[in-house]
């Protein structure tokens, strides 16, 4: 059974839930985005921001280890951390990266980011933007607690014991979860295997700069470049994971320079098809949530779920 | 800090000049185990990683061929005898050598696509009683870049070793041309044999293609992939080739699984 907590209730509870730690939530600055607030006024509860939850368990640059000389040593363990405001679309994009970087070679970094993060959804009334098709995604809905408006109130629907723990005080609600997705356009199809060939995806082809806009705001875009950066000594450092983009040209370079994915075409269609099919075929589900950030901060606006709906 | 980022220092026995700004290490690596085909992320401190495969097969030793083409691998040719390399790996698959087993195994190899296959090689000299001998076709630029002479004079006593050079010099009486010409003059045929493949993408299409009408089935073949692999251990998405990501499900991989995508 959820929970049902008073809208004046928030501040007090989010405080509670984020003792000794930090907690962060959707605020306009120079835009919506996600960062660390100190009071539940702070909140806005409309719209998406740009940028998903990602940069808080794969930081844009990220340490993971530091080096003395030739001397490895560890770096500090990110503190605990309670976000809220996240929507499904970033929540569930979570269960794919745990399935890149907690099964083979677990990486220890975002095993203990993850750990140490409570997660409150916040459920979409209506679709964020008109790119959308999260409902067509087929996510069971990860959080560990999930907070619909129901005018003066929240209706909390509890995802796990991380989240149960929290909400032992609120009084029980009345009514049962509703949909918790949006309305939304639908990707109706999730295979698309038999369409690798240029001629299906001409008119996107012509449209994509290669600017990796997609890429970067994607909440499940997990591609990285690891360089090591140097204090003034030039011998002491750190190891750094920096976000990176297979749209970039220099993304397949080798040793000599040949660069393996050189035309354009091809770097659409490897971010296209991880998303929709490479990750399914490994996985069993996409690596996309139907958010809809890549075609709206798309300069071109390429709408390639729209072109998968078209395919024939 | 994770353990798979963790890399072991090991101290370089001999160092020695292959052609310009190619060199050959020679580590002392007690223990360490590792499969023709694999890979190691070598770490020049202050630098970075590159990715370098294993060019040897030995208990208690390992040698890998560097090219100065890089930052790092630039900073890693300036060491020497003594010094230490840094380690982390092995990843990837691997030449499945058991399953070459009762063949004899033809090595392609061009440029410093010999440093894979010469595992290969050392591994079937290591065995000479499971295999049926091996064969050599291998292709330079020039003379002057001819890599591994030593082994391949001590090759040349015990089996065919076939070279061809891309442009031809002064003192160089052999055959000029691509190794898939060099190839097609032959009179290999397909019985019993394993073909392993390491070079350029057009030198391993091209050598397919050649292959192939000489009879020789796609899963005789194993193609060595080369790829820029950031992470080693199928994250960081450099070396991904459609599905496969080539540092965890290759480099080496048998053709028929990967002819879908060879041409990405």
């Amino acid at each position: 059974m959820g929970k049902r907590l008073e809208k004046e209730g928030l501040d007090k509870f989010l405080k509670n839930s984020s003792k000794g730690g930090i907690l962060v939530g959707p605020v306009i600055t120079d835009m919506l985005r996600f960062q660390e607030i100190e009071d539940a006024g702070e909140i806005c509860f409309e719209g998406n921001p740009t940028f998903g939850i990602k940069k808080f368990f794969v930081p844009p640059k990220n340490p993971i280890l530091k080096f003395k000389g030739a001397k490895l040593l560890g770096v500090e363990t990110p503190k605990k951390t309670v976000i809220f405001g996240a929507r499904l679309c970033d929540t569930n994009s979570l269960l794919k990266t745990d399935q890149l970087y907690l099964n083979d070679y677990p990486d220890e970094d975002y095993k203990t980011r993850r750990e140490n993060t409570v997660l409150m959804a916040l459920a979409c009334s209506e679709s964020c933007n008109e790119y959308a098709f999260c409902k067509s995604m087929n996510d069971i809905g990860h959080y560990d607690l999930l907070f619909v408006d129901k005018g003066d109130y929240f209706y909390v629907d509890i995802g796990t014991e991380k989240g149960q723990r929290l909400v032992k005080n609120l009084k029980d609600a009345q009514e049962t979860l509703p949909d918790i997705y949006p309305s939304t356009r639908a990707l109706n199809k999730h295979n698309i295997r038999a369409y690798l060939d240029e001629k299906h995806w001409h008119k996107d082809r012509q449209n994509c700069l290669s600017c990796s806009r997609c890429s970067m705001v994607c909440p499940n875009c997990l591609c990285f470049d690891v360089t090591d950066v140097v204090d003034i000594t030039l011998k002491n450092g750190e190891r750094v994971r920096k976000w990176d983009s297979c749209q970039l040209k220099n993304f397949t370079t080798v040793a000599g320079g040949h660069v393996f994915r050189e035309a354009r075409f091809n770097r659409f269609r490897h971010f296209v098809f991880h998303k929709i099919q490479y990750f399914a075929e490994k996985y069993g589900s996409h690596m996309c949530t139907g958010c809809g950030r890549c075609i709206k901060h798309c300069p071109k606006t390429i709408d390639w779920p729209k072109t998968i709906n078209e395919l024939k | 800090m994770t353990k798979t980022l963790e890399t072991k220092p090991y101290v370089i026995e001999s160092k020695q000049k292959e052609c310009e700004g190619i060199y050959l290490f020679r580590l002392k690596t007690p223990g360490l185990k590792y499969l023709p085909g694999q890979f190691f992320q070598v770490w020049a401190p202050a630098i970075g990683e590159a990715p370098i495969s294993v060019a040897s097969f030995e208990d208690d030793y390992l040698e890998m061929l560097i090219r100065d083409v890089g930052d790092v691998t630039k900073a890693l040719c300036k060491l020497n005898k003594g010094d230490k390399l840094h380690l982390r790996g092995p990843y990837g698959t691997g030449y499945p050598m058991q399953w070459f087993e009762n063949n004899q195994v033809i090595i392609i190899g061009g440029g410093t696509g010999v440093a894979p296959v010469r595992g290969v090689a050392k591994y079937v000299q290591a065995n000479p009683e499971k295999y049926k001998g091996l064969e050599f076709f291998f292709g330079f630029r020039c003379p002057k870049d001819i890599l591994m002479k030593q082994d391949i004079k001590e090759w040349q006593k015990e089996c065919k070793v076939n070279l061809t050079v891309d442009k031809k010099e002064k003192g160089w009486n052999g055959p000029v041309g691509f190794v898939p010409q060099l190839l097609e003059k032959s009179t290999i045929d397909n019985k019993q044999k394993i073909v392993a493949l390491c070079g350029p993408p057009v030198m391993i299409n091209k050598c397919i293609e050649v292959l192939k009408t000489k009879g020789f089935n796609e899963d005789q073949l194993y193609v060595s992939l080369e790829r820029h692999m950031k992470c080693g251990t199928g994250k960081c998405g450099h070396c991904m080739v459609q599905e496969k990501y080539v540092c965890c499900d290759g480099p080496v991989f048998r053709y028929d699984k990967i002819k879908h995508i060879i041409d990405e």
